[in-house]
């Protein structure tokens, strides 16, 4: 599979909601040179132009569910809609979740399309990952590697 | 019902960035309390920038909103060169104007089409709007991606832009870049044109306030990237400088954020309605053609009719992008040269949503001492207080349920921007 991008998302000046951003930035060198990598604080729906032609797209963002701090909710979004209580903290304008189910209703998802994200603990500005998410980090980098392998 | 108290209240503003909530008592047909809740970083910023050089200002405060980076950097550009005494003009300034307009057209297609559209149509969110009809949200996106690209070409990166520096540019593109953006740009101004004439075959409530309107003064240019003076049509007229003494912010209770009041007056209003009613001898024949097309006044008191003067806004942003393109000249050199000086001044520029004005203090190595920084929804947030009041007030026979979706509406009226905030908004109107 061809045209693989995998996107880190969150604000890098809110606790753990900057948990995708410094995946993106682990799995620098990780993944083959064909995949893109992106880290983005970007309004979130500008994300649609990010993924426009490509055959797969792997999300990762910060989430607040009420689950364990670091724990991993992975869903397959061309399967299912991404669970309310999981995105509905997203801090961005259009927010990632509003993003993907537009994305939906536009018909702009790609074939794959999944997204991780892990849940976090604390929000406050400048704080840096709580222990138990920047536990999680390695684990969802070394996922996010075996899924790129698997599409490859 | 005389004496049912009801309470209007939404645990969730959806469509505002980051979070906040509303508050409305009322008792019988009195309005007991408005409280806006707006949760803003306190401050966070402002003390992170204590002791950095003060050439790092653009790029730490561009990361407090990924809606608008462009207006904070450029604030904070205009503050540190007046401080150093620099004037940056000519084509580094056309070229700083020219970004700002990506930014002005990212973020007003976004919120007209994608944000406020839907309260106008009754619908949830644009999500629903794409099922029905998908050409709408792609016009709004394909908007939104001209701006972000104009971003890209003058900023580097459309978030947070990495070439803007204090002095100028790190690097300045050539004619060739700028004129291969022409032909999205003509789409966008013929697409903005008939986005002014879409809006206005919405519904407004009959609704009119008595603003005071204040935004910057450019000096003969409708305000974008900055000005020298801070203006309302009811006599203030200060040089930018003077911003922190006629305008003070207070700690409001009830929400965790700094509200913007003028001294010895009233809320005030900043933004698309007052740049519009302050300079619309200054628009593009382009934009004025548009409002006249509509009917539209020069003068607009009605705050959800916003939307129609955000779309004539639209319009200058790219009549004005294509003129700057047209008349730019690559300079020979990118920046101009800033040597730091010990001293104190602010800068300010036009956010999509109204004036940002930033104080620093720096010593004599650039060391910055001090930041003060003001987003123009701070300053706006007594007046959607005032606004929700007065709505409230002449609208009390709505149900609960259009009582509360009206309310929402009134407050994305202002495009709110919470920028860097997290989570969470709560809205709620009670009534006994």
């Amino acid at each position: 599979m061809s045209g693989i991008l995998v996107v880190g998302t969150g604000n890098s000046w809110r606790g753990d909601d900057a948990v995708g951003l410094e995946v993106a930035s682990a799995l620098r060198g990780r993944l083959p040179e064909s995949v893109r990598v992106l880290a983005t604080e970007a309004e979130q729906s500008s994300l649609l132009d990010e993924w426009e032609g490509c055959d797969a797209v792997l999300i990762v963002d910060s989430v607040h569910s009420g689950a364990a701090p670091g724990t991993i909710h992975r869903v397959d979004l061309n399967a299912e809609t991404v669970p309310h209580a999981v995105l509905q903290g997203s801090t961005h304008h259009f927010s990632l979740g509003d993003t993907i189910e537009l994305a939906r209703a536009l018909k702009r998802l790609p074939a794959k399309a999944l997204f991780l994200g892990i849940e976090g603990e604390r929000y406050a500005p400048g704080e840096p990952l709580s222990p138990a998410v920047a536990a999680a980090v390695p684990a969802i980098v070394e996922e996010i590697a075996k899924e790129v392998e698997s599409l490859l | 019902m005389a004496d049912e108290t009801r309470t209007i209240k939404t645990d969730y503003l959806a469509r505002v960035e980051g979070e906040g909530g509303m508050l409305i008592r009322l008792k019988g047909n009195e309005i007991e309390e408005v409280k806006l809740n707006i949760f803003e970083p306190p401050r966070f910023f402002e003390a992170f920038l204590r002791g950095r050089y003060f050439t790092e200002a653009p790029d730490i405060t561009a990361r407090i909103c990924g809606i608008c980076p462009v207006a904070y950097q450029t604030a904070a550009v205009n503050a540190m060169e007046s401080i150093c005494g620099v004037k940056v003009d000519g084509q580094l300034r056309a070229l700083r104007r020219l970004l700002y307009c990506g930014e002005w057209i990212e973020s007003h297609a976004l919120h007209i089409y994608m944000l406020h559209a839907p309260d106008f149509l009754g619908y949830p969110s644009a999500i629903e709007i794409a099922a029905d009809a998908p050409e709408i949200v792609e016009t709004a996106l394909r908007l939104k991606k001209i701006g972000n690209h104009v971003m890209t070409v003058i900023g580097g990166r459309e978030i947070h832009p990495i070439n803007v520096k204090v002095g100028g540019f790190y690097k300045a593109p050539s004619k060739a870049d700028l004129e291969a953006m022409v032909p999205d740009l003509e789409w966008a101004l013929e697409t903005s044109l008939e986005t002014v004439k879409w809006a206005n075959t919405l519904d407004f409530p009959d609704f009119e306030m008595d603003y005071e309107f204040a935004a910057l003064d450019a000096g003969g240019v409708y305000p974008i990237e900055g000005g020298e003076r801070f203006v309302s049509n009811r006599g203030l007229d200060i040089p930018i400088d003077e911003f922190y003494e006629h305008v003070v912010e207070e700690h409001v209770k009830h929400a965790n954020a700094l509200q913007g009041h003028m001294k010895e007056r009233d809320s005030y209003l900043t933004g698309p309605l007052a740049r519009y009613a302050l300079w619309y001898d200054l628009l593009s024949p382009e934009a004025r053609g548009a409002a006249e097309g509509i009917g539209l006044p020069k003068v607009v008191k009605n705050p959800f009719k916003s939307i129609l003067v955000r779309s004539v806004e639209l319009v200058e942003a790219c009549a004005e992008a294509l003129r700057l393109i047209r008349e730019y000249e690559q300079p020979a050199e990118a920046s101009i040269e800033v040597v730091p000086k010990a001293g104190a001044a602010c800068g300010a520029s036009e956010a999509p949503r109204g004036t940002l004005c930033h104080r620093y203090e720096l010593d004599d190595k650039g060391i910055i001492l001090d930041a003060t920084i003001t987003p123009p929804t701070a300053q706006n947030q007594p007046q959607i207080e005032a606004d929700l009041r007065g709505f409230v007030g002449q609208f009390m026979d709505l149900s609960n349920e259009e009582l509360t979706l009206r309310c929402e509406q009134a407050i994305r009226n202002y495009d709110p921007c919470i920028s860097c905030a997290t989570h969470f908004l709560t809205l709620e109107i009670e009534r006994t």
